[in-house]
């Protein structure tokens, strides 16, 4: 977008907010998940550097949340026409207060659901240390977690959908 | 599927041939022994101890060997690849001719002087930085300790700040008989303490040791070995580091030429020798009588028939009887998959294994697996990375078992992502359409596209969902058939049929509503007022009272919503299957993005796009895997499987370095 920017562009301004919302606080909670599953990784490995794969794969299980707050994101700017050739579509002011809150389920569920996330990943690393014929059982438990990650994607995906510009 | 019949067998054998039947069951591989439960007076086998000898000889000398020796094959393929083949008549043939008493003791005296060495190394270089540090004190140590028929001294630390008020209150003790002597930092700039060495006559020897405890320096003494100055010294300790050193490097040459001449031998030695242990514990452990060994083990179905033609060989000396399982045993199971479901068997074993006589769900699983793995990578470019890595891997290595189901589970996803891919038009995400110049590749791509899930999510969302509803059934449906099976009807009809009718009803109630021909609009309403009803009458049925059995069925309705997050959790396609699609298409708008700076624009963008889509295909095959199998393990296991078996671990020739072959050259281990 060039040029002044006026009162008209409101609309579109707070579809901003609400893609740096989705995109930041998502994937904030899955910097903080990532970090303690690393923490209790890193101890584990100083016992035993031979799982350093699997540990990995423990780390990386939190790092959804930030991608679904990505794609969200992505999704609103797309909606909006900030990408693209076709350039930015009119949003009157109150859409783009929807869209803003649209942006609110993935934004919150990511921010915590990646944090706790990460302490269950932490604690199954802890878990497959110990016993590692365990690692299937291991892997779910984070995955747990997660559920409430996509439901608030599939309902920030819904109410962005019912937005009709 | 359910699990292989097992059967068991108890063996009779003469003494004189239970070795050679030991060693043909070892062989086929396909006998679980049984332990014996009392305490059986095993018939001893004489040989088992000078093998358990002779394999306590080997492995020190592996131990030491083995970090000298240059593995022949790279990591890779050493950890993908199957182990190079040996007949165990050659391994006897070598473990006869070969004699490793000399090798032993001869590394047994290496090993030991390679430690002294080190030991004396490290002293060596502590006495080095000692010794650098008061170079320039002019007297033989000697002088210090043990000191001269007048003169003594002693060394010690001292913080440097404090050195000068030390020196002075020295000087004060002993008066003109006295040297001091205070190392310059030099070595030593990082801590703030310096060596100092004080000399003094013998008599006042007491006033000194007042003073040192007075002001609480540390004192220390030179090892008895260090006489001379100190600058003669360091050239004798210098001299003789690079002595040891050079010595040290001739053992490792020495060591190198005898790790490449016996690490394979030995390595096939204590693969041949711990085959010959198992056989002999295994005989020990059987209980016997004088003249008979006697082996209790548990077979597969299809192989007595092998197992008869091993004790056919020697009729009159053996004898065999075979049972079912009793009600006491806890046979083990072993999983009978036809080909296509075998990758993915290693799924179900990280669950747990199936229980003897139960479901094993290895089937069931494959196809929803290969099409959830496929939704959620979805893209026909990740996809073909996948089959062409898995390809490379199946074809270059030599693999089996576990080993090689993973990598045909790969390939299977790589496939499944494949045709996904295709059908919504995804290739590395939106590569084709982002760069001007693939644009006609771009329309190609658009020709097979059925739906798009960037523009269309809800579409896909009712597939994700539709797929839920479907394994929930399905998996509901498997315990139904169970429950007819073992003739349970009333659990059949109230715990699955009640549940279909309700949740059938229910969601052609959500579903239908205003779409319903006329005179079928509350077809769905009665559906589930029967299925609820049904439910309210069974699933109080175990408890006692009425009002307790009306209570718990009535409350029972409430499980609709654990199903409905069941079904709610298979969002999860769709959620997984666009982050792939979105992390893809964000690259590749990077990519275009740099490809603007000059110069090095093009190379800028051919560098996002490699490292980028390497990136995003490890997160999405490692988020789409995870997934999938939690889809499978969660909502589906949980209606039908709990898992608890035993795997069948058969007694056949385990190996560390060599897999043994047949007399014909074929692998005798995986039959």
């Amino acid at each position: 977008m060039k040029g002044a920017y006026k009162v008209e562009h409101a609309g579109i301004m707070l579809a901003v907010l609400g893609a740096g919302l989705s995109a930041g606080l998502a994937g904030a909670g899955s910097a903080l998940g990532i970090g303690s599953a690393g923490e209790a990784g890193a101890g584990v490995m100083t016992e035993d550097p031979g799982k350093f794969g699997l540990i990995l794969l423990f780390q990386a299980l939190p790092g959804t949340q930030g991608i679904y707050g990505l794609l969200f994101a992505f999704f609103i700017v797309l909606k909006v026409g900030l990408l693209g050739g076709s350039g930015p579509v009119d949003v009157p002011f109150w859409y783009g207060f929807g869209i803003a809150f649209s942006a609110l389920p993935v934004a919150l569920a990511g921010f915590w659901s990646g944090a706790a996330q990460g302490r269950a990943s932490a604690a199954c690393i802890q878990m497959i240390a110990r016993r590692p014929e365990e690692t299937g059982k291991a892997l779910i438990m984070p995955a747990m977690v997660e559920t409430y990650a996509v439901f608030g994607l599939l309902m920030s995906i819904i109410l962005l959908n019912s937005i009709q510009l | 599927m359910a699990v292989t019949r097992i059967k068991k067998v108890r063996l009779l054998a003469h003494h004189t041939i239970a070795g050679n039947i030991a060693g043909a069951i070892q062989k086929l591989g396909c006998c679980e022994l049984i332990p014996p439960s009392a305490t059986a007076g095993g018939s001893s086998v004489a040989v088992l101890d000078d093998v358990e000898q002779r394999i306590s000889e080997l492995r020190p000398l592996l131990r030491f060997l083995e970090p000298f020796y240059t593995e022949e094959r790279g990591a890779l393929e050493r950890m993908l690849s199957d182990k190079p083949g040996e007949t165990l008549a050659a391994l006897s043939e070598l473990s006869d001719s070969t004699e490793t008493e000399e090798i032993t003791i001869q590394t047994r005296k290496l090993e030991k002087r390679l430690a002294e060495i080190r030991s004396n190394l490290s002293q060596i270089t502590t006495q080095i930085t000692l010794l650098t540090e008061i170079s320039d004190f002019p007297y033989p140590l000697s002088f210090v300790s043990p000191g001269t028929d007048r003169i003594c001294g002693f060394a010690g630390t001292i913080d440097r700040d404090a050195a000068r008020s030390f020196e002075e209150r020295f000087r004060e003790t002993v008066g003109a008989h006295g040297e001091f002597y205070l190392a310059s930092p030099g070595s030593r700039k990082k801590d703030t303490d310096s060596t100092f060495i004080a000399l003094f006559c013998r008599e006042q020897r007491e006033a000194v040791s007042d003073l040192c405890s007075e002001t609480g320096v540390s004192r220390f003494e030179f090892p008895d070995d260090l006489s001379d100055n100190p600058s003669t010294e360091l050239e004798r300790l210098i001299a003789r580091k690079s002595d040891l050193a050079q010595e040290e490097k001739d053992i490792h040459t020495l060591a190198e030429s005898l790790a490449a001449e016996w690490v394979p031998v030995v390595r096939k030695l204590s693969d041949y020798l711990g085959i010959l242990q198992k056989k002999m514990q295994a005989l020990q452990a059987g209980a016997g009588t004088e003249q008979v060994s006697i082996l209790d083990f548990w077979i597969p179905e299809p192989m007595i028939e092998r197992l008869q033609k091993v004790t056919g060989s020697y009729p009159d000396l053996t004898d065999i009887s075979i049972s079912d399982p009793g009600p006491e045993d806890e046979p083990p199971s072993l999983m009978a998959n036809p080909a296509w479901a075998k990758p993915y068997e290693p799924l179900t074993k990280l669950y747990g294994f199936p229980l003897y006589g139960g479901i094993d769900p290895t089937v069931y699983l494959g196809p929803f697996f290969f099409v959830f793995f496929g939704m959620c990578l979805g893209d026909a470019g990740y996809g073909g990375v996948m089959v062409i890595l898995s390809v490379m891997a199946l074809s270059k290595f030599q693999m089996s078992g576990d080993r090689k189901h993973f990598f045909q589970l790969f390939l299977l996803g790589g496939i499944g992502s494949v045709i996904f891919g295709v059908i919504t038009g995804s290739f590395f995400g939106n590569l084709l359409s982002s760069f001007a110049f693939l644009e006609p590749l771009a329309r190609i791509q658009q020709i097979p596209v059925v739906l798009e899930p960037m523009n269309d999510p809800m579409t896909l969302l009712a597939i994700s969902l539709t797929l839920g509803v479907i394994q929930i059934f399905f998996g509901m449906f498997l315990v139904l058939v169970e429950n007819v099976r073992k003739g349970d009807y009333i659990a059949a009809l109230g715990d699955q049929v009640g549940w279909f009718l309700f949740l059938a009803g229910l969601g052609g109630m959500m579903l239908g509503s205003g779409r319903m021909p006329d005179g079928f609009s509350s077809v769905p309403k009665i559906i589930a007022i029967a299925g609820a009803v049904l439910l309210v009458l069974t699933q109080g049925r175990e408890k006692d009272t009425i009002f307790g059995k009306a209570f718990s069925g009535v409350l029972s309705l409430y499980n609709v919503m654990s199903y409905l997050g069941d079904i709610l959790s298979y969002s999860r396609l769709l959620a997984l299957g666009l982050a792939t699609t979105a992390i893809a298409m964000i690259f590749n708008m990077l990519a275009g993005m740099v490809g603007g700076v000059p110069y090095v624009g093009w190379l800028l963008t051919l560098a996002f796009i490699l490292l980028g889509h390497v990136f995003s295909l490890a997160v999405n095959a490692m988020g789409a895997f995870v997934h999938s199998l939690r889809l499978q393990y969660v909502e589906f296991f949980s209606k039908f499987y709990t898992g608890g078996g035993r795997p069948f671990s058969p007694f056949r020739y385990q190996t560390n370095h060599v897999s043994i072959l047949d007399e014909d050259g074929l692998s005798a281990e995986n039959n």
